[in-house]
């Protein structure tokens, strides 16, 4: 790269002496082709809601409605079968039906399946077959069930993995659906929430869709005041209440106060739901964290309980010259509640935050205003007796005490690190760990004589974050999966990879920040490797940590180690860390 | 310590009752070598079953860990065992001798792996990064590249004769090679620190181009050092494992013989 040299004689040099660099502009990359969204189609997208709702005036010149609406949005056709969102998967995209039909699958609500996950090993005698029937060579697959076990097929149109479902018919017939006709808005939750799609929709026709990215979404929810009123009330009605309900604090009130609660509160993000991108490598990081922003600085006033709905907070406080880490927030807990509390008590005590808060990488998070939360929460936990004796609010809202119990150091570690996104972190404590390779063993046993995980990882003191899949809160490695081969298993933490869905393209690998995902080349029961017949290359897989899904007995690392060296814990919860670092 | 101690006083109970119970059955002037040499054996048998479970992984029987702790248990029951059973002198006879002195390396081998996988994996990285074990070697050779690169580069222009000479006679052997083995293990860094010497004495032969050079050399064998220190007791932490499933191995073929001719020539029990 060329460094731009701005000494006064060469700023008053001559033309030829200048170097001139294309300047990336706030516009960045465009989602699709803009060119490919004419007046007719912008039209038709203008005349429908929630895009009826915007109004060029409220935009500026520089960013304007039409320019957002071409810029980050696409024009997508599809086939009949083709499958639009995929239940459980990540989306960062909503659509509106241009031409065709599409129809929602409303229930079963569950995501079909291109392999069987099903448990394989169903009892001990299957179990010790298993250790017997291994394969000799590695990374073999029998790739025989992958046409026989797929209720899709794959197919790609414009460079993008496709979805294509085998037998639509038989879907409608057997499940419960509704159409979605030209006109009809959708998939908005997840574009703006990066909550999991809710629902599988697939096309039955021919179908023309408007497809705008989040970023796109966010822009018009930024300038459009009936728009972001629209999309906020969607929010409450179909998200807000269920959202709030599902806090073990707020699931006290009644679906009256609930409704009226979630009427008033906004939903907020901080931060940059693509953090992974900026963040890189762990492998390749220092210590700095410049992509943390504050949302609130210790000593602000306090106008809102803050609910965490999704990514991490840093919890400081004001120390020395500096602020040091007390805590941190995940997903379903509170911010600010005994400042609430406290001040209702006594209101000479200020309604101001006794801490500073961050987003780390980024931060979804509900703000219920103090007065709400006053007349409706705090009554309620009055009445379960939870102010006095904190029952679970330990949990939902800790106090926070330092590093509770753990070492300050690698608390700060743990975030800086990001480390404590993961729900079954492999952690190895190296004051006890001999080296036996017991766990790798194990763990190829469990996989087919395959590890899915190396005995290597950063350390911190005698801690070593060890190289296997954490099964993230936020699995980063999910959202640019092109095929959702990999996704979270329904019901549990595990993140795991769809042999057959996966198509090689290894964007988990390079999204994952902690090298936990493998790319390999697979190979027949005979040791041959498998060659794609259309490029003549290898066939390459995603392979990572599975948590031993399909095994009894759980994690075989955890259960294999005799020096009791290795855990599967969940970082976030920072009493059990403790609990295991001092046993 | 607070999770090993009640077990550990149960343990030394335990002992001490096996002991006083085979001294009173003794004074009982019954023939204590049947009931302490089944015992023994049951005992051996048990201690194998541990190396079965690390086998059978995927066979959910209980973590490892707990196995462990009980193949220690009983090892040490087993070392009261087998003196009761053979007595605390080598017995006579080259076969009973033979026996004896297996099964008493197989107890030695147990204790010593069990103080070595207590006492050594905190020391292995010393606060710094515990490498693989199997990539040390390509560490070692990479070091040994970047050492042959520092001297070509100092020795441009002519200036760098003291450090070619003393790369050639005494850097590039030790980088070479895996030294000073068994000295790890007590943290002896005496040739490292012997290089260290004689390359701060070649400071003065250097002109300050070539200092840069020299830190770097310095650098090269502290890293070394590292990589042959964490070598070698990694190697030993996975090595005894061998000598001691070696020893039960025979220990085995000669209690079936031990077992087979006392039954067979009828004699006294007690080695």
């Amino acid at each position: 790269m060329v460094e731009p040299d701005t000494t006064a004689d060469n700023r008053e040099g001559s033309a030829d002496d200048t170097h001139s660099v294309s300047q990336t502009t706030g516009w960045g990359k465009p989602f699709g082709n803009p060119d490919k969204i004419g007046m007719e189609k912008l039209a038709f997208i203008k005349s429908h809601k929630p895009f009826s709702l915007l109004r060029d005036e409220h935009f500026t010149q520089s960013l304007a409605l039409d320019d957002i609406l071409r810029h980050d949005g696409r024009i997508v056709r599809h086939r009949p079968g083709d499958v639009i969102t995929h239940f459980g998967d990540y989306g960062t995209s909503c659509f509106l039906v241009l031409s065709g039909q599409c129809r929602i699958i409303l229930s079963p609500v569950e995501k079909l399946v291109v392999e069987d996950k099903k448990p394989q090993i169903t009892g001990i005698f299957s179990a010790v077959k298993q250790h017997f029937r291994r394969s000799g060579y590695p990374e073999s697959r029998d790739t025989g069930h992958y046409e026989k076990d797929s209720e899709i097929n794959i197919r790609e149109s414009d460079g993008r993995v496709i979805h294509v479902l085998k037998d639509t018919d038989e879907i409608i017939q057997q499940k419960h659906t509704r159409v979605l006709g030209p006109g009809i808005f959708f998939g908005e939750i997840s574009a703006i929430t990066r909550a999991p799609r809710s629902a599988m929709i697939f096309t039955e026709t021919d179908v023309e869709l408007y497809e705008l990215r989040w970023q796109g979404f966010r822009d018009l929810r930024k300038f459009g005041i009936q728009f972001r009123a629209w999309v906020d009330n969607l929010l409450s009605e179909r998200s807000m209440a269920p959202l709030l309900a599902a806090n073990p604090i707020l699931g006290l009130l009644t679906s009256e106060q609930l409704a009226e609660v979630a009427a008033h509160s906004s939903y907020e993000q901080f931060g940059d739901t693509y953090w992974y991108r900026a963040f890189g490598k762990l492998s390749d990081k220092g210590d700095e964290n410049d992509d943390e922003t504050y949302v609130l600085k210790q000593g602000a006033y306090l106008d809102g309980v803050l609910l965490i709905r999704g990514g991490f907070a840093r919890v400081l406080e004001n120390y020395g010259g500096g602020e040091r880490t007390v805590g941190y927030l995940a997903e379903n807990q509170i911010f600010g509640l005994y400042n609430v509390i406290d001040h209702q008590r006594d209101s000479e005590i200020p309604m101001v935050s006794s801490f500073s808060l961050k987003a780390i990488g980024y931060l979804d998070l509900i703000r219920i205003p103090t007065h709400i939360f006053l007349s409706h929460v705090v009554p309620a936990l009055v009445k379960k007796g939870w102010v006095e004796d904190r029952g679970p609010l330990n949990e939902i809202a800790p106090r926070f005490d330092l590093a509770g119990g753990l070492d300050q150091s690698l608390m700060e570690d743990l975030l800086d690190k990001r480390i404590f996104n993961g729900t079954a972190t492999m952690l190895i404590d190296l004051n006890r760990c001999v080296g036996c390779d017991d766990c790798v063993r194990a763990c190829a046993v469990a996989h087919d004589n395959n590890p899915r995980f190396v005995r290597h990882g950063l350390q911190h003191a005698n801690l070593q974050y060890t190289n296997a899949c954490m099964h993230c809160r936020d699995p980063v490695c999910t959202v640019d999966c092109p095929t959702g081969a990999i996704v979270r298993t329904a019901g549990t933490q595990v993140i795991a990879i769809d042999d057959s869905a996966c198509i090689g393209c290894g964007s988990c690998a390079s999204s994952c920040p902690y090298d936990n995902i493998r790319m390999v080349e697979i190979r027949d029961h005979e040791g041959r490797k498998i060659i794609n017949v259309q490029t003549g290359q290898p066939v390459r897989k995603a392979s990572k940590c599975d948590l031993c899904i399909d095994q009894l007995g759980g994690p075989a690392c955890a259960r294999a180690c005799p020096h009791d060296a290795l855990v599967r814990i969940d970082t976030a919860d920072r009493g059990k860390l403790a609990q295991w670092l001092n046993r | 310590m607070k999770t090993r101690l009640p077990g550990t006083v149960f343990l030394l109970v335990l002992m001490a009752f096996v002991l006083a119970g085979s001294l009173q059955f003794d004074a009982g002037l019954r023939d204590i070598a049947i009931i302490s040499g089944w015992t023994l054996a049951i005992l051996s048998l048990l201690l194998a079953t541990y190396n079965l479970r690390k086998k059978i992984s995927s066979v959910p029987i209980g973590r490892a860990w707990y196995w462990r702790k009980a193949h220690s248990f009983l090892g040490w029951l087993a070392v009261v065992v087998f003196f009761v059973h053979a007595g605390p002198l080598p017995p006579d006879g080259q076969l009973y001798l033979l026996l004896w002195l297996l099964y008493f390396l197989l107890l030695v081998s147990g204790i010593t792996g069990l103080w070595l996988s207590l006492a050594l994996p905190s020391h292995i990285a010393q606060g710094g990064e515990r490498l693989q074990y199997e990539r040390i070697p390509l560490l070692r050779e990479a070091q040994s590249r970047r050492a042959e690169q520092v001297i070509l580069a100092a020795s441009v222009g002519g200036v760098g004769q003291p450090l070619m000479e003393f790369h050639n006679l005494h850097l590039r052997p030790y980088l070479c090679q895996f030294r000073e083995r068994y000295r790890h293990c007590v943290n002896n860094a005496k040739i490292a620190g012997l290089l260290l010497q004689e390359l701060k004495n070649i400071g003065r032969y250097v002109d300050s181009g070539s200092r840069q050079s020299v830190a770097e050399l310095e650098e090269i064998i502290a890293k070394k050092q590292i990589l042959d220190r964490q070598y070698a007791l990694q190697g030993l932490l996975k090595k005894w494992i061998y000598f001691h499933i070696a020893l039960n191995y025979m220990s085995w073929a000669f209690i079936v013989i031990h077992v087979f001719a006392s039954y067979t020539f009828r004699l006294e029990y007690g080695l």
